[in-house]
């Protein structure tokens, strides 16, 4: 009846957590036995050339900036939507969220679209093209985390801070925007490591960034080596971001208190005259990160000639793009719930680096993570090959981060002290997990999913070389008709694409919570 | 009681994802499939709506399925270097030569029969019989009528660096067609030459652009007067708007005397080395054959390369185009090409 | 259940020990938590280990629940050996229920259903006794409600009933009553008295408020430092501490210096019974009840006046410096800052020690 006891913890967390990471690091595997062939004298010498230095500034500019524009602007959303007495602010702080469906792709061509509309040549590209483009699509990141986070923020501190004399602004500034930090950080880093995996806005708007090399390197001379070499350098980009993110957070609250009653709603900060400036900022915004490319994609439809094959392959697209998301994003998830408990009950230096580790490989271009998959199924899993399940898995390597974040937040609301009574009234750890803190967690767990979904849905260059043959998907048609010019075509199947991950993405903002359902 | 809830949703969610997977993957094909089933994997670096209907007629006349990867040449090739000889490819049609070439100096290819090599020019295939061209693709400069006369164009594609076009003349350095016309110049006139075209190019400022689509697309509608792209965008461009292509601004000017400029490369298609059966070979025929070409000449207007079969009306025809005397097999060393490219600064 | 119960052990009279904690070590990173921890609870008894925070209370508490695992040391319930060096029997095999500190209600689950979860799940009795419980602890009816809607002394009341319903052999009571205030603290501690004596159950509270520790529990385990410094029951405890710290931590108590003279130690507020071999001078420890106002007693400067209602706790000072207290119950008037009352000692001093 007494058992030895175990050296290490929580095994059947381990287990799953190291599962979660193997799959994760499948492309950092393939990007070393690469490496190991091509030698590392060939690939420094690869990535060791004033070329690649001026990339590296720009790639990290880039990076740079658009985490800046995010922060910021997310930020001021987030504060604007949830804290302040701007009219219509709950139906901006949904719209503000959508954004996040339309894929960069798609939001580039449409944008470099429009700039014929002001001058008949005019261009709309270059370096300041796609900070704004990346700037303006990948936002909600920042502003999803920080909104939510700042509606769960327990006023006790801010309540004390004005009795001791702070007014409203100094309240924000002192106590609100520092409690938030901690989302902030999570925003910002997927933010920065999105940027520097995106290849389809800097390749439309010609930016000389490290994927877009990449993908340059694969397309004139098959030279893997090349691309290889420039994508380790990705990767310790990442690793870089990573740690720095880790530095800035600093140590963390661990548990939410399950205290009696739910949050006290903050008390909204007037903004007197301000009212109709900050809503018509939000609209504006809104307005412009909708609208533009709703109006390309309507142009295109009406100018063009072409036309989708028939509504067969519109609906067999919907069809398989939700399908092979759902499969992914319950993938992920599922692998992504292991590792963030195990990092939030064993809080060892392993449990949290692994945690960590696996968004290296979110940096990484999608034609890697592909080709590193396709490397998989062939020696390793070849009866998976060209199966919806490899494309899944691919899914899961690209969106574990995602997920991670999010089912690490759900675990910060499941305080052990819930899996200890379970225990003590009979549970075995297992059913603990089970029958307690996994439907605790399961909004959590739902945004988490949601997210996966809706990012799966835009994947591109991964599903190209993954996807069983002969299976399309609404982001490979929409790749296959502006392959060819035909921009009437793909016009429905980017319209379809943005408005069904707008679903999802329309649920993650309202279920935060964050835009309550109460007072103007 | 909420509990059982949660579970059914799981279950209930879990039965629809493992439904809609089973109804949307298709199935795939495995190496050695019997030759009963019929049909044939095809890697098409080629995109479907130009290719699709080809393999349609093709599968009418024979009664062989072909199951179609569509993807970037590129990337494909990629794949097929990736995949080695566990490939489930049997047959692989691509854009260019290069990415031909690539694959059969990996040993993946099988020697075509002489049969299908005699059909074509030695100068359009592979020297050792790995890959035959199926298509031509010539390099042009298209112009806009109304900004440029006739005889205001350069005879030669070299006559570009000069200051009379500074900031005129719209190019695609990514593009797999410009990387082979500048590995052709390489062939042609060495190192040197190539090298200070591509530098005066870059200090002309070029109008760069992604796509040689685009570069049409902008020649059309006058931004600049001049681009050097392949001969068949014209198509393509008059199709999206709804127009014969005689109705568009933009013409084509062929250079010649065997000017780099007039380089003619060539879409190709290789058999993988572990063919089953017969029906790669097949394809292989249909698309070497008068149905075939006709069709490419037809509908995507670019040059049949069997002789025989004619080209598309307003096309000046295959014989009468005066290319350079370059092996195509040896523009697969882009490498070097591309670092020269890059070190001009136009990558 | 996914346990089998524990045959429990022979249960002459009520001397079964119900919980033997022996030698008990435990470090984390840094710090000896418990260091040698011995503690006896017998069936039926409540005991309350008491201390200041980081004496290893709780540590000893999560080790008796199976949350941690002892270095060394032998933990045994009803007789049964549930830890060991190197060995245990995890949490869910033994037959403990707990309290914790914020009550850890399962949010998701009805008050009925978290009564009602660690019973069997098809138990025809199980409805009955979810009843049973709630009435138990003044909830009766409240069954379908949300942890959510109910007060934080509410939900600590369901934390009861939940722990206590599948009848186990021992309760933990981790501080439970710290997270709610004062007058509900007093009220609710009472009904738990009542509770657990009325089940007989067997219970352990730990807590760092000595007057909660005096007001409930049947006998006190007072710890610091990781170790059981005194076991006794509340009055043994006030009356008879082991030592001054354990004096001083239960309530307030002063030295008082005088001579050593014929069985007496002479204070300057009068005499002291004390045993001998002391040496000439000597002083005693004395509570502020053992020191009362006389007309006729030696003078003492009153340096503050703290009113509690019930009594009032005067601040002196002695004419030779010493400081002292003195309780002053049932009076209609009370002295002010500043002035002089006399004041003289009674009863027997808590500790004596030379010099």
């Amino acid at each position: 009846m007494l058992e030895r006891v175990r050296a290490v913890r929580r095994p059947e967390l381990l287990v799953g957590a190291l599962l979660a990471a193997a799959v994760a690091l499948i492309p950092a595997v393939y990007l070393v036995v690469r490496v190991a062939e091509a030698g590392l004298p060939r690939i420094l010498a690869e990535v060791t050339t004033p070329r690649v230095a001026a990339m590296a500034g720009r790639t990290l500019a880039l990076v740079g900036l658009v985490w800046l524009g995010s922060t910021i602007f997310g930020v001021t959303a987030a504060l604007l939507t949830t804290r302040t007495d701007a009219p219509g602010r709950r139906v901006f702080g949904v719209l503000l969220a959508l954004p996040l469906a339309v894929p960069s792709y798609v939001a580039a061509y449409t944008w470099a679209a429009v700039a014929d509309l002001w001058e008949p040549s005019g261009r709309f590209d270059g370096f300041w093209a796609a900070v704004l483009v990346l700037t303006l699509y990948s936002y909600p990141y920042v502003y999803l985390t920080v909104a939510s986070a700042l509606a769960g923020q327990d006023q006790g501190p801010a309540e004390v801070a004005r009795s001791l004399g702070e007014g409203e602004w100094g309240v924000l500034r002192r106590v609100t925007l520092p409690g938030v930090l901690p989302a902030m950080a999570s925003g910002g880093l997927l933010v920065a490591l999105y940027t520097l995996s995106d290849f389809g806005a800097v390749s439309i708007l010609r930016v000389d960034t490290f994927t877009r090399a990449v993908f340059t390197a694969f397309s004139v001379g098959f030279d893997r080596t090349g691309a290889v070499a420039l994508a380790s350098v990705l990767a310790v980009f990442a690793l870089a971001i990573i740690v720095v993110e880790r530095l800035a957070r600093g140590a963390e609250k661990r548990y939410a208190r399950v205290g009696s009653g739910g949050p006290r709603r903050p008390r909204p900060l007037g903004l007197g005259w301000g009212r109709l400036p900050a809503a018509a900022f939000l609209g504006l915004v809104a307005a412009v990160a909708l609208g533009v490319p709703l109006a390309s994609l309507l142009r295109w439809f009406l100018a063009g000639v072409s036309r989708p094959g028939s509504i067969g392959e519109v609906v067999a697209a919907m069809g398989a793009s939700l399908g092979v998301s759902l499969l992914g994003a319950v993938l992920t998830v599922a692998l992504a719930i292991p590792l963030g408990l195990y990092a939030a009950r064993v809080r060892t230096p392993l449990a949290l680096g692994l945690e960590r580790l696996v968004f290296v490989t979110h940096s990484l271009p999608g034609v890697i993570i592909g080709l590193s998959l396709v490397f998989f199924g062939i020696n390793v899993a070849y009866a998976l090959y060209q199966s919806v399940w490899l494309l899944a898995l691919a899914y899961v390597t690209l969106f574990l981060p995602l997920a991670s974040a999010a089912v690490a937040n759900a675990a910060r609301q499941a305080p052990p002290s819930l899996e200890e009574a379970a225990e003590s009234l009979g549970l075995t750890p297992f059913a603990a997990l089970l029958r307690v803190t996994l439907p605790v967690m399961l909004p959590g767990i739902g945004a988490g999913a949601a997210l996966v979904f809706l990012t799966a849905m835009k994947e591109l260059p991964a599903t190209l070389l993954l996807r069983p043959t002969g299976m399309d998907t609404l982001a490979t048609r929409l790749w296959t008709y502006t392959s060819v010019e035909a921009y009437a075509a793909a016009a429905p199947y980017a319209a379809i694409l943005i408005a069904l991950a707008a679903v999802p993405t329309w649920f993650l903002a309202t279920g935060s919570g964050a835009f309550g359902r109460d007072d103007s | 009681m909420p509990l059982p809830t949660p579970r059914l949703l799981t279950g209930a969610a879990l039965a629809l994802v493992l439904t809609t997977v089973a109804a949307c993957s298709s199935p795939t094909a495995t190496p050695g499939t019997a030759a009963s089933d019929a049909s044939v994997t095809l890697y098409s670096g080629r995109n479907e709506t130009l290719v699709q209907p080809a393999l349609d007629a093709f599968t009418e006349a024979t009664g062989i399925a072909v199951e179609v990867r569509y993807g970037g040449t590129a990337e494909l090739a990629a794949q097929l270097l990736e995949e080695g000889d566990r490939t489930r490819a049997h047959v692989f049609l691509a854009q260019d030569a290069g990415a031909l070439g690539a694959v059969a100096k990996a040993g993946q290819f099988a020697t075509l029969p002489e049969a299908t090599l005699d059909l074509v020019d030695d100068a359009w295939s592979d020297p050792d019989g790995r890959w035959v061209g199926v298509t031509g693709r010539s390099r042009v400069l298209a112009y806009n009528g109304s900004m440029v006369s006739g005889d205001a164009l350069p005879a030669s594609v070299f006559e570009l660096t000069g200051p009379e076009w500074k900031g005129k003349v719209g190019v695609a350095p990514t593009n797999a067609s410009f990387q082979s016309f500048i590995t052709a110049m390489r062939v042609q006139h060495g190192d040197e030459k190539t090298r200070d075209f591509l530098e005066g190019l870059a200090a002309n400022e070029p109008q760069l652009r992604e796509k040689n689509g685009v570069i049409v697309s902008d020649i059309e509608a006058g931004a600049y007067p001049v681009g050097l792209v392949n001969h068949y965008y014209l198509w393509e461009a008059a199709a999206e708007k709804g127009v014969p292509a005689d109705q568009l601004a933009t013409k084509l000017h062929f250079f010649s005397d065997g000017d780099t400029g007039a380089l003619i490369n060539v879409s190709g298609i290789g058999l993988l080395a572990n063919q089953p059966d017969a029906d790669g070979q097949a394809l292989v025929d249909y698309l070497m054959s008068t149905a075939g070409q006709e069709y490419f000449a037809t509908k995507t207007f670019e040059y049949p390369l069997v002789s025989g079969v004619a080209t598309a009306p307003g096309l000046t025809p295959l014989d009468q185009l005066d290319a350079p005397d370059i092996n195509l097999s040896d523009l697969d060393e882009l490498e070097a090409t591309i670092t020269m490219i890059k070190e001009a600064g136009l990558l | 259940m996914t346990r089998a119960p524990l045959p429990t052990g022979s249960t002459t009279g009520s001397m079964t020990t119900a919980l033997q904690v022996r030698g008990v070590r435990k470090s984390f990173p840094g710090v000896q938590a418990l260091d040698s921890v011995d503690l006896d609870v017998r069936a039926g008894e409540l005991v309350a280990l008491l201390g200041p925070s980081g004496c290893g209370k709780t540590t000893l508490l999560r080790s008796v629940a199976g949350f941690e695992r002892i270095d060394s040391g032998r933990i045994a319930l009803n007789g049964h050996v549930v830890a060991l060096e190197g060995l245990h029997l995890p949490t869910h095999r033994r037959e403990v229920g707990i309290v914790p500190q914020e009550g850890a209600l399962f949010p998701h689950l009805s008050v009925a259903e978290n009564v009602g979860f660690g019973l069997a799940r098809r138990s025809p009795a199980r409805a009955a006794r979810i009843e049973e419980f709630l009435e138990l602890v003044g909830l009766a009816g409240y069954g379908r409600r949300m942890p959510h809607e109910l007060s934080g002394g509410q939900q600590q009341r369901v934390a009861l009933a939940r722990a206590l319903a599948p009848g186990p052999a021992l309760v933990l009571l981790d501080e439970p009553f710290s997270a709610l205030d004062a007058g509900l603290r007093t009220e609710l501690r009472a009904d738990v008295r009542r509770v657990l004596h009325e089940q007989n159950m067997t219970a352990l509270l730990v807590t760092h408020d000595q007057s909660e520790a005096l007001s409930v529990a049947d006998r006190i385990a007072v710890m610091s430092s990781g170790r059981v410094v005194q076991t006794a029951s509340p009055l043994e405890l006030y009356s008879h501490p082991a030592d001054p710290w354990v004096a001083t931590f239960l309530g307030e108590a002063w030295w008082l210096p005088g001579r050593v003279e014929g069985g007496q130690l002479r204070t300057s507020i009068g005499p002291l019974p004390v045993g001998g071999g002391l040496g000439p001078r000597a002083r005693a420890l004395v509570r502020p009840e053992q020191v009362v106002l006389a007309s006729d007693g030696t003078p003492a400067l009153v340096t503050d006046v703290a009113f509690h209602g019930h009594d009032a706790l005067l601040g002196l000072r002695l004419a030779d410096g010493t400081p002292l207290q003195c309780r002053l119950a049932h009076s209609t008037t009370l002295p002010r800052e500043g002035e002089n009352v006399g004041v003289r000692v009674t009863g027997e001093p808590l500790l004596v020690e030379a010099g």
